[in-house]
């Protein structure tokens, strides 16, 4: 549907319901028939000094109508050719303050109580049912007693007088439009007060919500003011609250037209401020000096204003549910202001006119409501579209740490592989490879002894174990360090009838007893091993380890023919020896004399270790 | 420790020999002819062992088995052309559990060797250890030493982890006894059995029944390990109840 067939059929549905409005208020109306429309008035209950007086008789049409109160007595008359058999009744559409009848000198009853301050029928109906019994052939005398405060207040428009059945249905209908729908869309207004009160408690930074709580609460308090028969307080008083209420709402309504027309802004808070201390301010001085009727006037042209700024708003963004709201509130308002006092006449065929002010309030409350609902609905669709729009931004965020973790992890594993790659090669080199190539050139030189070449392949072979052992997984365990050089050692040393006393004590942890350091341990202790028993000739070892506060002491002794450490040559041994040692940060010790055996001692530091080599 | 009966059903010993020692027969696995001819050259000349066959595979090594005396001692190597030598040293243990097993082995390392020990060896010797080294060996593992080296004790103790130190790491329950850990860790430290028999207080004797009790229950259990595996791969019927 195209955006102006849609605004079309707003317009239309705005006019049909307008003119069912029309319609049930002609149709609450008293049938023809049974309307008195001539009657006798007077200020007092004198037959002789009632004066005749046509209805419907509004009291500010009189020229001694006061501002104070005043009452005023009616007599109507009805000829009936015989006494009804079925109830009659009274039935009058609108009042507006308080009326008692009488039947032949009967009481019927009355609207209200008649002390001051009088009861206010507004709008209500007044029905008071006439059992057939009081009811006689030829004349019957109906009295009306009608009490106004302010008197140019005081009216009495159509009576109907005539059976219960006849007039029911237009009693009842006059009921439901006049006080049982606006009391309806009041009670609404009061729980959209409360809904938005909540909402605008947890969502301050939004005031549009404060002002339509304001606004709706502003309706519903007005309407009851308004609506209230027994008014506690005296009639200027109460006037000037209802004034201040309406012009409450009016003010809050204003504040909320730019949130109902695009729907970002906000008004500013001073204007805002302003409006809702001037309107009512305005309104109570228009009650004050002319009166509720001037005020009221004041009301509908306010909501004409706005009525018709919302239309256009409407018409332009295509809104068709604010277009509705506008299209029957403009009329209404007109309707209102045209028929109602202080401008109107009465209306067509003696139809009472109904006051169209609530609806023409509750509608644009109701389109205000409307907007903010929008608003709201829309801004949880967004939220939710944005949860949806991170939760994938996230997942896609995760995604991407996880292949760049897992790139970093791949790198590292790949520098660790690298790291000992090179690491085992340069031990290879040092090792294995350099005994190889010594036994390559034992070979070719073709001088050596088989036992010369076999020792130098043993020296290869027992070299590829150290570095075997030093790939076990030890947890800074030097006394599994140890233990497995040990393994190694005992059973060759067993073979060759050398004895073995092996003296350690449980270690501390070393820390960082990495492979690299374990080999270089381990070497060290070969080599001392290996001194011993080749250059030393030695019959027995000792190798001892003891824990001491500056780190783990570590010996190898031996009891072969020993050395001078100050005139030995400078050779392999003792150097590579010392490499090993300032590798693994240990110090080395070198305590021998000739003929007295030979011993290496270490001191291995319990801190960390330093840089690898 | 029941000797292994056939004695008297041995071929005959070499008539050099007057007053018959017990001999040893010892059965050789290993595929490298020069490595073979060496350690069979060892074997033959070491006293009191006897060189029952020199055999290069796992077939013929499981042939010769079903068709002769089992030997006092089995030294194999694990890498051979046709298979493991573990299952030679599987077979020997359930034909002859008295029978003894070593393991020939380059290096010695852990990874080698801890399969073999489980399937029954007691040990290794290394492929270039020399003639005295390799008769002391044997002599010792019939004598009923049963050497376990600190690295395979580490491994047997890291494998066999107590539930509270590695709940998911270790889905094996230890078959181990409380005494019997302690013993393995003091092994794993490089105490000697001497010192392992003060430290725990009891004599070196009990320290080699321990050693020997680990040994056994790490076959058995292996044993009923592969079971398991097998049945579970539906190798094997399923017991019946």
């Amino acid at each position: 549907m195209t955006g102006r067939r849609r605004r079309a059929l707003a317009l239309a549905a705005a006019l049909g319901l307008l003119l069912v409005l029309l319609l049930g208020e002609q149709a609450a109306a008293p049938p023809a028939v049974w309307r008195i429309t001539q009657a006798a008035a007077g200020a007092v209950l004198d037959d002789e000094r009632l004066q005749p007086q046509a209805l419907p008789h509004r009291w500010r049409d009189d020229a001694a109508t006061g501002s104070g109160p005043a009452t005023r007595w009616y007599r109507l008359q009805r000829h009936l050719e015989q006494a009804p058999d079925d109830p009659q009744a009274l039935y009058v559409p609108m009042l507006r303050d308080n009326a008692a009848a009488y039947l032949n000198g009967r009481f019927l009853g009355q609207g209200g109580p008649f002390a001051d301050p009088v009861a206010r029928l507004g709008a209500r109906p007044l029905w008071l049912p006439a059992p057939a019994a009081l009811w006689q052939a030829g004349d019957n005398r109906l009295y009306l007693l009608l009490k106004a405060d302010p008197a140019w207040r005081g009216q009495l428009p159509v009576v109907a007088v005539g059976p219960e059945s006849a007039l029911q249905l237009a009693w009842r209908l006059r009921e439901a439009l006049a006080v049982t729908l606006p009391q309806l869309l009041a009670t609404a207004a009061g729980v959209l007060a409360l809904t938005l009160g909540v909402l605008a408690a947890y969502r301050r930074h939004e005031r549009a919500y404060a002002w339509l709580a304001l606004a709706a609460a502003a309706v519903a308090a007005a309407a009851y003011v308004g609506g209230v028969v027994e008014a506690p307080l005296a009639p200027p008083a109460w006037d000037l609250l209802a004034a201040a209420l309406s012009g409450l709402a009016l003010a809050a309504l204003a504040a909320l037209l730019p949130a109902l027309a695009s729907r970002q802004q906000q008004p500013p808070l001073p204007l805002a401020a302003t409006g809702l201390l001037l309107a009512p301010g305005l309104l109570v001085a228009a009650t004050a000096v002319a009166g509720p009727d001037a005020a009221g006037l004041g009301i509908n042209l306010a909501l004409l204003t706005g009525g018709l700024w919302l239309a256009w708003q409407a018409w332009r963004t295509g809104d068709v549910a604010l277009l509705l709201a506008a299209a029957l509130a403009v009329p209404a308002v007109l309707l209102d202001a045209a028929r109602l006092p202080p401008l109107g006449a009465w209306t067509l065929a003696g139809a009472e006119p109904l006051p169209l002010q609530p609806y023409a309030l509750a509608l644009l409350l109701g389109a205000a409501a409307w907007r903010l609902l929008l608003r709201f609905v829309d801004t949880l669709n967004a939220v939710e579209l944005l949860n949806i729009d991170l939760e994938a931004l996230v997942q896609a965020r995760t995604a991407e740490l996880q292949t760049q973790f897992e790139r970093v992890r791949e790198l590292e594993r790949r520098q660790v592989v690298a790291d000992e790659r090179e690491r085992l090669m340069r031990d290879m080199h040092d090792g294995v490879g350099g005994h190889l190539v010594s036994v390559l050139a034992m070979i070719e030189g073709g001088r050596s002894e088989p036992a010369q070449l076999s020792q130098a392949v043993r020296d290869a072979l027992d070299d590829m174990r150290l570095m075997i052992d030093s790939l076990e997984p030890v947890d800074d365990d030097l006394n599994a360090v140890l233990a497995s050089f040990r393994d190694r050692l005992a059973p060759r040393l067993r073979a060759a009838q050398v004895q073995l006393h092996v003296d350690v004590a449980l270690l501390p942890p070393v820390p960082g007893l990495t492979p690299a350091r374990v080999l270089h341990i381990l070497r060290m202790l070969q080599e001392a091993v290996g001194n011993a028993l080749r250059h030393g000739r030695a019959r027995t070892l000792w190798i001892e380890a003891r824990a001491q506060p500056d780190g783990v002491h570590l010996s190898v002794r031996d009891d072969g023919i020993g050395f001078d450490p100050a005139q030995a040559r400078p050779g392999r041994g003792l150097q590579n020896l010392r490499r090993r040692s300032e590798a693994v940060g240990a110090r080395l010790q070198v305590d021998s004399r000739p003929g007295a055996g030979c011993r290496l001692a270490w001191v291995l530091p319990l801190s960390a270790p330093p840089a690898p080599p | 420790m029941p000797t292994a009966a056939p004695i008297l059903a041995l071929p005959p010993p070499a008539p050099a020999i007057t007053i018959a020692p017990v001999m040893h027969r010892v059965l050789l696995l290993e595929d490298d002819p020069v490595t073979r001819d060496r350690l069979a050259g060892i074997v033959a000349a070491a006293p009191g062992l006897e060189l029952a066959a020199a055999l290069a595979d796992v077939r013929s090594a499981l042939a010769w088995l079903a068709a002769h005396e089992p030997p006092r001692v089995l030294l194999a190597d694990l890498h051979l052309p046709d298979g493991s030598g573990v299952d030679v040293i599987r077979r020997l243990r359930q034909v002859a559990p008295a029978s003894e097993a070593m393991v020939i082995s380059v290096f010695g390392d852990e990874a080698h060797v801890v399969g073999a020990i489980e399937a029954g060896a007691t040990g290794y010797l290394l492929k270039d250890a020399g003639a005295a080294e390799i008769a002391q060996a044997v002599h010792r593992l019939i004598a009923g030493e049963s050497p376990i080296s600190s690295a395979i004790a580490r491994h047997l103790l890291r494998r066999y982890q107590t539930p509270a130190a590695a709940p998911a790491a270790a889905p094996m329950t230890s078959p181990l006894t409380g005494r019997e850990r302690e013993v393995l860790q003091l092994i794993a430290k490089g105490l000697s059995y001497q010192h392992i028999a003060q430290a725990l207080q009891m004599s070196p004797h009990t320290v080699t029944t321990h050693i020997k009790q680990i040994y056994r229950k790490l076959e058995v259990h292996s044993r009923g390990e592969a079971v398991f595996e097998a049945m579970q791969l539906g190798l094997l019927p399923p017991a019946p109840p």
